[in-house]
């Protein structure tokens, strides 16, 4: 199977849990489990997770608002969780060392609209689905017609091809835009977008690591990469796309010489990337050397863009 | 500190702002520039879109909207009543 395949059909085990301050019944129920898909968006499981748990939801005296309206939202050990964020992401960046099933918490009251703007239902998810996208196709071919030259029904079409996690139909309604761009003659960028953590002290045991209090811990960075011409049996790798991108955190092995790479190859690009910290991307923490476009073909998320989780030693 | 040259083009028949150029700390999340800008106009009905293709994410710093999309100079947000584009 290949890996895009893989990452398409990757998905995670959650259990969702309503949040002790809203339940009303007794015994209080039981945890739900589902599966998310990695290249999914966690309200799109909000219809079933509210059909199970609507019952035992107290109703707020203050609020006249309904169960079946109020907007779900799910915290991971007390942080909102940002639901325009693909789901593979958030599990990725808030959970280095993979918790199964994931534990989130499910609440029906207090949404946090201060820090991120609600969604009204699956219309509301799907349209920041086709922003992000034309996002990606700007940053990809300096406009973004092909998105804007969808049919309505092929926009359905692509968004169920989301929401079913059907590989094949995104492929088919998306050869009307893939492929490498080009912006005036120059090959067009790949759209990048990183989640930096700053880490105190080393990374040698992820689950000491400090859960995420805060957003404000979390740099979230869009940084569109251009993929320079190689050298004949040269690729571009992660780790030079790394460097390109994020040039404080990654060093060549030039700069140090007590970290003197073994490696014999000579190029353009420094003899190696020494990178203290941990990447990854789709659950997986890849080799640097790999070719940056192989990542960007196989590993993208479901708008296009390449998330990266960075993990990086600092104050 | 590093400051973005923010314009502000109206659309659609959003209203029209007197001074539509503004300096906005690179750092500055878009959600800010977004705040501001319903604060200007005074109305919560104004949709901010880049270059006329995308809203970006709430989370983006203002400086990396300008590294990546900026053009000639300034970091060019239109904004309409009602969310035209696509």
């Amino acid at each position: 199977m290949d890996a895009r395949r893989h990452v398409w059909e990757g998905a995670i085990p959650i259990s969702f849990q309503l949040d002790p301050s809203e339940i009303a019944t007794a015994p209080a129920p039981l945890p739900l489990l589902l599966m998310a898909a990695r290249n999914g968006y966690l309200p799109l499981l909000a219809t079933r997770i509210r059909q199970y748990f609507q019952n035992a939801v107290l109703s707020s005296p203050s609020s006249s608002t309904p169960s079946s309206d109020q907007i779900l939202w799910f915290d991971f050990k007390g942080l909102p969780l940002k639901w325009h964020i693909p789901t593979g992401v958030l599990f990725d960046l808030l959970c280095l060392e993979p918790q199964r099933p994931w534990d989130l918490t499910v609440h029906f009251r207090g949404y946090p609209s201060e820090m991120m703007a609600p969604y009204e239902g699956d219309e509301a998810v799907k349209w920041s689905f086709m922003n992000t996208l034309k996002e990606a196709s700007y940053i990809i071919r300096g406009n973004t017609k092909n998105v804007m030259d969808l049919t309505q029904n092929d926009q359905n079409n692509l968004w169920s091809s989301i929401v079913k996690g059907d590989m094949e139909e995104h492929d088919r309604i998306a050869a009307q835009f893939v492929g490498p761009g080009r912006i005036e003659g120059k090959p067009g960028k790949v759209p990048l977008r990183l989640y930096v953590r700053a880490v105190n002290g080393g990374l040698d045991d992820p689950f000491s690591l400090a859960p995420v209090k805060s957003w404000n811990e979390v740099m979230i960075l869009t940084r569109p990469v251009e993929i320079l011409r190689q050298e004949e049996g040269l690729a571009f790798t992660l780790g030079d796309a790394l460097v390109k991108v994020l040039p404080q955190y990654f060093g060549s092995s030039s700069e140090d010489p007590e970290h003197s790479s073994s490696d014999s190859r000579v190029d353009e690009y420094g003899p190696g990337v020494q990178f203290d910290g941990t990447v990854k991307i789709q659950g997986i923490q890849p080799n640097l050397d790999l070719p940056f476009d192989w990542v960007a073909r196989n590993l993208a998320g479901q708008e296009h863009f390449t998330h990266v989780c960075l993990w990086v030693p600092g104050k | 500190a590093l400051a973005v040259k923010v314009q502000f083009v109206s659309t659609g028949g959003a209203p029209v702002l007197i001074q539509s150029e503004f300096k906005i700390d690179a750092t500055e999340k878009f959600a800010k520039v977004l705040k501001f800008l319903r604060r200007q106009v005074q109305q919560d009905n104004v949709f901010p879109f880049i270059n006329q293709a995308f809203i970006p994410s709430q989370d983006e710093p203002v400086g990396d909207l300008y590294k990546n999309f900026g053009v000639h100079g300034k970091l060019i947000v239109n904004y309409a009543p009602t969310l035209a584009w696509g």
